[in-house]
């Protein structure tokens, strides 16, 4: 046993010793498993990538708003907000008003506003422009984009780092549904749960011998196993193997800061927990959904922003409280911005470029690029003309956060964005 | 010798396939010839949702022609026997104002039925009490609505034509969350069913005056002074044509051809609103004329991008993900050249040798709706209450007139991640163990399912099980272990005397098959 050398829980349970001790009892493989387990789960001093998606396409211009600006005053009749209630980041832009913690972190040198950021022949719908986010690349934008089998950017970066050794908590998301697309790999396919003490096999309860027989079962087979099998019986083995470690780590967590009782608030809570936990994962996803603001947007984008705010601000307080703060940085995205001309229900509709949001201690706090014209001479179809590459702001995280190669992942070398600290 | 030529007999087809390609229409699908078990429940499976080892033996015996035919021609067979009475929202508000008048005695809430606006003098109360009856007993309709589907989806001896109404439900997908009237998801579901294997080109004409999608997409919005681009954008991008085959200009023209398809609240029928309507000439893929809503969906039927769309999307609900462009041109044809008729195209689709291929047999991840229903169809369990079945598709994340946006359940790999793997294993597991039948019993009466079989060994009661549920075969070490973890299971003879007993061991046993990688595949 002691010769046998296991990196990760992964190639500890499909070398099939793990399934031989898990069929063995209860006890018995947890021990084994934490024998193996204990180097890398040990010291783990790497740098964390918290991405959160705002789903449903952000109406950046009422979160960095251009309050003296003419146009937006003009176009913005009901989701205007007025210059006297944002807070004021310098003459010409302000937070919305429920983004005070923004403005905080922006003051302790740990917030940075990446403006106008898209992409070339922009999509309005959101699930091309969601795809085209994930995948990093416009090729989602053709009608058969075969994305059952393309790897996210994530899952790309995933991939990179694994080499021949595998480790199922690379990448994790927390959420319901589907898994998001970008932390697809290749070979890592990426984990996600919505609530951690859900996040167990339950078909055994109350019955030794199922579970061991369960646990057997699991098993990838040698012979004329299919790819889409393969993948089945790797997410199974991926999902066994962290059930346990993440129920753990969530459950004995207490944080020192209270977070708000939301739905992104309660993701960014667990992420934290697993963050001090030492847990081996690189980059963590969570989403706050609601964003598609078509009719009455100025209560619900405040709602929203409220929400935004309060667990951002916990989250980040409690990383740094837990010693972290100099190894995580996080990031919002949506999948577009909207139109600048708001329509006839007190709405937005779809739109194009919008800012990307940046926190940590690794950030270079600031705005960072020119807040787009708003002029209709510069619009595109009333939609606001990108002047910033998303994959600009994802190479400058990749290559200066992550230490990554930004071209082999992405593909093609993008030019920095002077927004993460080197 | 033989496979030199069958070889032979194969390039001599293909160099004929060539020849005759040039001046002929494109040819079909290359048939299947061989037919046997497996690819007889193979189609059982995918042309509906599973069948028992009898059933499918059946279904081989009628010969691979005669079986797709079977399955294809449905109206031939007995309908479902289950009916239900749905009521809209005016005859719902009747009800209930007669009940909370005679309740309070105040005599205000019948003026309501005879006029609806004397519910602005309700006092805020009584409108708020009125509302939330509306709304808790619409919730409890949808219900109701839900349970007579999954019955029907279990029990129906049209099991392609079910099969075809989640198709369409995912294809002109609408949630009831945003519609709000169950009423409305009904008479969608009716539509759905009625030209389940009909016509797209009706179906797609039907949908712009269908008021639950109207709602859904926001078209009741769309008026001359102010078009909402919501329904003409998803025609084109979602139901018929596909991201880029039209243009953004092409959509505004659009959405004002739709301005006017309405819906009438109370009684959740069609209505068109003059109006509303914009009159003037618009310029839809490059022509230019007086478009409303319907000759908007002629134009669209007129492009070939949508006969191709609709082809590949049938093709990867039924067979597999990757087909190629030739493929789905073949099948695009046979659709065009039926006029948009459905059963054509899918019985060329069910007799070919792409159908029956490696990459198609076994290669499906099972939707929720799939793995649940096919497997109490595989083992011929009718006798449970739908509405449990429910919650169990909910929590695996395909409830029936709910689902995730407009654009539907995407499916394949999208079903499985380790979140889900756990909730589709417990969901299972559940339904096993606990869901309750008609006859007020609990869990999956597991000796009824097996004990005419006449088993004498645990070996045997596994083979029959693994035959009825797995398309996979089930690698040695694996049977050997479900083997032994039933090798205390008695005789079937005896079975009937130790039944509480056995029915434990035995779904023991079914919790384990459903918990195997395997098992989620089709």
């Amino acid at each position: 046993m002691s010769l046998i050398q296991f990196s990760t829980r992964r190639d500890f349970f499909a070398s099939g010793l793990g399934l031989v001790c898990a069929g063995a009892g209860a006890a018995v493989p947890n021990f084994l498993v934490q024998t193996a387990m204990a180097g890398p789960q040990a010291a783990n001093d790497e740098r964390i990538l918290v991405v959160v998606q705002l789903s449903g396409g952000h109406d950046g211009l009422s979160a960095v708003v251009p309050f003296n600006n003419d146009d937006y005053n003009r176009n913005r009749k009901t989701t205007r907000i007025a210059a006297n209630n944002v807070i004021k980041i310098n003459d010409e832009l302000g937070f919305h008003p429920d983004l005070t913690s923004f403005k905080t972190l922006m003051d302790e040198d740990d917030f940075a506003v990446v403006q106008g950021v898209g992409y070339p022949n922009p999509n309005r719908s959101h699930f091309k422009s969601m795809d085209i986010w994930h995948l990093a690349n416009n090729k989602a934008n053709t009608q058969s984009s075969s994305a059952d089998t393309s790897a996210g950017w994530i899952g790309k970066y995933c991939d990179s780092i694994l080499q021949d050794k595998n480790d199922p908590q690379l990448a994790l998301s927390i959420g319901t549904g589907k898994a998001p697309l970008a932390i697809r790999g290749l070979k890592n396919t990426g984990l996600s749960f919505s609530q951690p003490d859900k996040f167990r096999y339950l078909g055994s309860r109350n019955n030794k011998k199922r579970a061991a027989s369960y646990q057997m079962l699991q098993k990838k087979t040698s012979e004329e196993s299919s790819n889409v099998l393969d993948f089945i019986s790797q997410t199974s083995l991926d999902a066994n193997a962290s059930s346990e470690i993440i129920r753990k780590l969530a459950s004995k967590y207490q944080p020192e800061v209270s977070y708000p009782r939301t739905r992104l608030a309660a993701s960014l809570s667990t992420v934290a927990s697993l963050i001090a936990g030492g847990l081996s994962t690189r980059v963590y996803y969570v989403s706050q959904g609601g964003f598609d603001t078509h009719a009455g947007q100025k209560n619900r984008h405040d709602q929203l922003m409220q929400e935004l705010g309060a667990a951002v601000s916990a989250f980040q307080k409690d990383i740094v409280q837990q010693g972290n703060g100099d190894r995580v940085l996080s990031m919002c995205f949506s999948e577009f911005g909207r139109r600048v001309k708001e329509n006839a229900s007190q709405g937005t509709d779809h739109g194009v470029a919008g800012p990307m949001f940046l926190f940590g201690q690794g950030v270079k706090a600031g705005i960072h690029g020119e807040h787009p014209s708003l002029a209709a001479k510069d619009l595109i179809k009333g939609d606001i003309k990108h002047s910033i590459d998303f994959r600009s702001v994802y190479a400058t995280v990749l290559d200066k956060w992550m230490g990554a190669s930004s071209d082999q992942i992405l593909g093609e070398k993008f030019p920095h964005i002077d927004c993460v600290k080197g | 010798m033989k496979k030199t030529e069958i070889l032979f007999g194969k390039i001599l087809f293909l160099l004929l396939v060539g020849i005759c390609s040039g001046n002929l229409p494109a040819a079909e699908l290359t048939p299947q010839t061989e037919w046997d078990y497996a690819k007889a429940r193979h189609l059982m499976v995918r042309a509906g949702f599973g069948g028992t080892p009898q059933e499918i033996e059946k279904l081989q015996k009628l010969g691979l022609q005669k079986a797709v035919d079977y399955l294809v021609d449905f109206k031939k067979l007995p309908e479902a026997g289950n009916a239900i009475d749905v009521k809209n929202d005016k005859d719902r508000a009747i009800e209930i104002l007669t009940k909370l008048s005679k309740e309070s005695g105040n005599d205000s809430y019948l003026e309501v039925i005879k006029n609806p606006r004397e519910l602005r003098k309700l006092g805020e109360i009584e409108r708020k009490k009125f509302s939330r009856q509306m709304r808790r007993m619409d919730s409890r309709q949808m219900a109701q609505i839900q349970e007579y589907w999954l019955s029907r989806l279990v029990k129906s001896p049209r099991p392609l034509e079910e099969k075809l109404v989640l198709f369409w439900h995912g294809h002109f997908a609408s949630e009831y969350r945003t519609v709000r009237s169950s009423y409305a998801m009904f008479q969608q579901n009716e539509l759905f069913r009625k030209e389940a294997a009909g016509n797209f080109g009706v179906m797609l004409h039907a949908i712009i005056h269908d008021p639950a999608m109207l709602r859904y997409l926001d078209n009741n919005k769309n008026i001359k002074a102010r078009p909402n681009e919501n329904l003409a954008r998803e025609i084109m991008e979602l139901f018929s044509m596909g991201v880029g085959n039209y243009t953004e200009k092409d959509i505004k023209e659009a959405a004002r051809a739709l301005t006017g398809n309405g819906y009438n609240r109370q009684t959740q029928q069609y209505v068109f609103n003059k109006r509303a309507h914009d009159d003037g000439e618009k310029t839809i893929f490059g022509k230019t004329a007086n478009y409303d809503g319907d000759s908007y969906v002629d134009l669209i039927l007129e492009q070939p991008a949508t006969a191709r769309f609709i082809a590949r999307k049938l093709f990867l609900f039924f067979a597999h993900d990757d087909p190629s462009e030739q493929t789905i041109d073949q099948l695009a044809n046979v659709l065009k050249s039926n006029n948009y008729e459905v059963a054509p195209m899918l019985k060329v689709l069910f007799r070919s040798e792409e159908f029956y291929s490696k990459k198609t047999m076994g290669t499906q991840i099972k939707s929720p709706v799939q793995i649940a229903v096919g497997t109490f169809r595989d083992l011929g369990v009718t006798n449970i209450q739908c509405r449990v079945l429910s919650r169990g598709l909910k929590e695996m994340g395909q409830e029936l007139f709910s689902p995730p946006n407009v654009k539907g359940w995407e499916g394949g790999r999208n079903w499985i991640n380790s979140n889900r793997i756990f909730i589709r294993y417990n969901q299972m597991a559940d339904l096993v163990d606990k869901i309750p039948s008609t006859d007020k019993q609990k869990g999956l009466d597991m000796v009824k399912v097996l004990e005419d079989q006449n088993f004498k060994t645990s070996e045997e009661v596994i083979d029959y099980l693994t035959k009825s549920c797995l398309v996979v075969n089930l690698d040695q070490e694996k049977r050997e272990l479900l083997i032994k973890s039933a090798e205390s299971l008695p005789p079937s003879s005896r079975w009937k005397k130790q039944r509480k007993q056995v029915n434990k061991q035995l779904r023991s046993l079914m919790i384990l098959l459903t918990s195997l990688p395997e098992f989620q595949l089709t």
